[in-house]
């Protein structure tokens, strides 16, 4: 854990380096309609543009230490306040297409490799193939062509939070979580299905099924309980990569997550908000391979006791 | 004090996708068969549905909802359905009365008087009056980064004559201070509400026809006031402005998503008529342009502005480049706006490269020069500068193009002045006289080489003088075809592209002249 800190300091000079190195004046885009320099001028001194960098960088720090984040340069929305408004469209949608594709993925896995050389595991590899290859932009305007317009079952666009109602919610995030999902169900899938049948070939399993135990048990309790360790790390893998997925599909189907929020700030040189929206999914990524560790120990009793 | 600079930035902050109106009858636009966004809406009363709420899907967001502190003039359309203006500029470009009931320049053209409407208060209940006016004025000249402040400096001082009669004691002319007081300056605002916290993105305390509900970065959403002075321009219940993010966002939500109008590009409208929406015809008061610093490069010489007027092929330009959109011009007001000269055609400078050359080598540049022009990094604007550098390469003058950024090209042309000329559109704006200020006078903001004549000078001076549009509009036409003759600017064509689509059951949104949203007089109709 403690390795933590030193990662996130890390990532967020980095990103604070990279920002100085963006050409353009913020400054300028602020003053809008009026770029005279007494203007430009005002707006460099209220923002403190013309600090050096290592104050800004410092005094940036300061405040994200105390949870303060700033606000953005464009308007006089916090950082925090807007982070608070994405992430949790785009941890919904994250979730929605996790749940989805590992679903999907655990299930097509765990046949594919109980029944080795069947046409479900041929259609299985294939359907992975193809899911892997399959650009997730080019699915989600698939589905939105064929479900939203065409025949109008699904919504184009927008999202509804929880608390319009848990279908609204859903209905919203369908379609961009199945473009999303399909890369994550091919992932989880392969490595399913290749954990799955190498555990089937293992003694213990041939003891159990000696024994008599039903074969939903010996699949569901000791095939895939094994089996799916490899498959329980992809998850987690695939939750940080849908993360930056989730930047095109968010623009597919306008949903305010953080993807758009990012783009959009770069667009317009909000340095604030570019700051924070790294700093967020940087704390995401590394506490979801937290999560992704403490799970796999959990699986592989073998890993606590080392 | 530089005045403001307005199509350039708002126009491509809001995607290029600006918006249109303003001219009933111009030239060159297309499909006779849409809706003319000049009309007044004629929604029948007991046609539409009073409870409706009104969706309009956009690409952007407010920076803020403070009228003092937005930055560009696209982005007021969020602040117009709260805060009403002392004035009103209807789609036609003519001055109306609003919070003000009738004005009239008094003390010889000293000050300005305005009889206020009685019948009004803000929404947080304090009284709407003279004392609340002269507040509002105090606060957009003094407030701490206003962005009205220099659309404000022709007003001395605030005096107040009753409770609802107003005296503006004047350092300059009325009539630009006017057609100013019809944007964001002239919102009123209740003083009782602004000091609160939240104001910049929750405002409340507002004089329009509508209450701030929400305002999210995906939605703004309003709610209708309770017994508006003007009930005939509120008939809905409700307005929504989505930011819809890309193009096919957009008009997925119109088409499919339940919204009821968006702004369009020249290629979405087959594919918006298609879906059988309802395309509405106008141009923006907007003009594409080659300006040149007159003290750089070879432009302080008359003949050799003039050669490359005739260099450029605008015909060839506007079939080629805009698919017939975009109608050539020389003068800065396209056709239907009432300050457009009628003596100065679009072909005022016929395409004759051999004319070109002739000039160039009376000039003493039979060989050519060489310039670099500022262009923003926008296909529209590339492309415009791509065909003229090839023009300009006909009589073998080159020019060198450099891309950047809207608010870097604008900075680099008119703030630092370290460029010969910049492809860019215009300046929208609320009169003629900030224009001709800016552009001809020495001095302007847009005008780095500091060009003008005397001539040109009193002309601005004697037109900017004037109150009404009658007056002034001879005077305009007589300055512009000086200005032809000088020939400071490249003026190439106007868009006229339809560029808002609605749904056929819905309507009223009024784009003015200077390519502003005002969704007064939005409807739905009943089911």
């Amino acid at each position: 854990m403690l390795g933590l800190v030193p990662l996130i300091l890390l990532v967020s000079m980095l990103v604070f380096g990279l920002l100085m190195l963006v050409p353009g004046d913020p400054a300028v885009t602020l003053a809008g309609d009026d770029p005279s320099p007494e203007r430009i001028a005002q707006i460099r001194a209220q923002l403190r543009l013309d600090d050096p960098v290592a104050v800004r960088y410092l005094r940036w720090l300061r405040g994200a230490a105390t949870g303060d984040l700033g606000t953005s340069m464009l308007s006089s929305r916090t950082v925090a306040s807007a982070l608070a408004f994405a992430l949790p469209v785009t941890a919904s949608l994250a979730v929605v297409a996790l749940a989805i594709g590992s679903l999907v993925g655990l299930t097509l896995g765990t046949v594919a490799g109980v029944r080795r050389g069947s046409l479900v595991d041929r259609l299985t590899t294939i359907g992975s193939s193809i899911g892997i290859a399959v650009p997730h932009f080019w699915l989600a305007l698939v589905l939105l062509i064929v479900f939203a317009i065409d025949r109008r079952w699904l919504p184009v666009g927008g999202y509804a939070p929880l608390s319009e109602g848990v279908w609204e919610w859903l209905r919203h995030l369908l379609l961009p979580a199945c473009a999303l999902a399909a890369s994550v169900a091919a992932e989880v899938a392969r490595q399913t299905r290749a954990g799955v049948a190498t555990v089937m070939e293992q003694d213990y399993i041939r003891t159990a099924v000696a024994k008599g135990l039903p074969r939903r048990l010996v699949i569901g309790k000791h095939a895939l309980k094994n089996g799916a360790v490899p498959a329980v790390t992809v998850i987690g893998l695939q939750f940080n990569r849908l993360f930056s997925s989730a930047v095109v599909v968010e623009q597919v189907f306008g949903l305010p997550g953080i993807g758009r929020l990012a783009v959009e700030s770069v667009f317009l040189r909000d340095l604030s908000m570019i700051q924070g929206v790294t700093l967020v999914t940087a704390l995401v990524v590394i506490v979801t391979n937290l999560v992704v560790d403490l799970t796999y120990r959990y699986l592989n009793p073998k890993l606590q006791q080392a | 004090m530089r005045a403001l600079l307005l199509a350039a930035a708002l126009l491509l902050l809001a995607a290029c996708g600006g918006g249109g109106g303003g001219d009933g009858d111009g030239d060159g636009a297309q499909d006779p068969a849409g809706e003319d966004a000049t009309a007044e809406p004629t929604a029948d009363a007991a046609a539409h549905d009073p409870d409706a709420t009104f969706c309009f899907a956009w690409s952007v967001s407010p920076t803020s909802l403070d009228p003092d502190k937005i930055s560009s003039g696209a982005l007021e359309a969020f602040a117009y359905p709260i805060f009403d203006t002392l004035v009103h500029i209807n789609a036609q470009a003519a001055i109306e009365p609003m919070l003000a009931t009738s004005w009239d320049v008094v003390d010889g053209g000293a000050a300005l008087e305005m009889k206020l409407r009685e019948d009004w208060t803000f929404h947080d209940g304090t009284p709407f009056d003279a004392e609340a006016v002269a507040a509002n004025i105090e606060r957009s000249k003094t407030l701490e980064g206003s962005t009205n402040a220099a659309s404000l400096e022709a007003i001395q001082s605030v005096e107040v004559v009753d409770d609802h009669t107003v005296r503006f004691v004047l350092d300059g002319p009325a009539a630009p201070l006017i057609a100013k007081l019809a944007t964001r300056a002239g919102m009123m605002i209740s003083p009782a509400a602004w000091d609160a916290p939240d104001f910049d993105l929750n405002p409340q305390g507002g004089s329009g026809a509508f209450e701030l509900e929400s305002n999210n970065p995906d939605k703004v959403v309003y709610r209708a006031v309770e017994d508006y002075w003007d009930p005939d321009k509120l008939l809905v219940g409700g307005l929504e402005i989505l930011n819809s993010g890309d193009d096919t966002g957009r008009m997925n939500a119109v088409t499919r998503g339940g919204c009821h109008q968006t702004h369009l590009r020249v290629e979405q409208i087959p594919q918006a008529e298609a879906e059988g929406l309802v395309v509405l015809d106008g141009s923006p008061i907007r003009t594409y342009n080659l300006y040149l610093n007159t003290a750089m490069s070879e432009f302080d010489d008359n003949r050799v502005r003039l050669a490359l007027n005739h260099a450029v092929n605008r015909d060839e330009i506007n079939e080629g480049l805009f698919d017939g959109y975009c109608p050539p011009i020389t003068q800065p007001f396209p056709p239907g706006y009432w300050a457009h000269a009628e003596n100065v055609p679009g072909d005022y400078y016929e395409y004759d490269p051999d004319k070109a050359r002739s000039l160039l080598a009376e000039a003493g540049l039979a060989d050519g020069f060489e310039f670099e022009a500022v262009v923003f990094a926008l296909d529209t604007y590339v492309d415009l500068a791509t065909a003229m550098q090839a023009q300009f390469a006909d009589i073998g003058v080159t020019m060198n193009i450099r891309q950047l950024p809207v608010g870097e090209a604008i900075a680099a042309f008119v703030v630092d002045r370290n460029v010969a000329a910049g492809v860019m559109a215009s300046q929208d704006v609320s009169d003629p006289a900030v224009l001709a200020r800016d552009f001809y006078t020495e001095g302007g903001s847009w005008n780095p080489g500091d060009f003008s004549t005397p001539e040109i000078t009193a002309l601005h001076e004697e037109a900017m003088a004037k109150l009404e549009q009658s007056e002034r509009a001879p005077l305009y036409a007589e300055l512009w075809e000086r200005i032809a003759e000088e020939a400071p600017v490249v003026h190439v064509c106007y868009p006229s592209a339809p560029s808002e689509g609605h749904v056929p059951t819905s309507g009223g949104v009024q784009v003015w002249a200077a390519g502003v949203r005002q969704f007064r007089g939005v409807y739905v109709m009943a089911e």
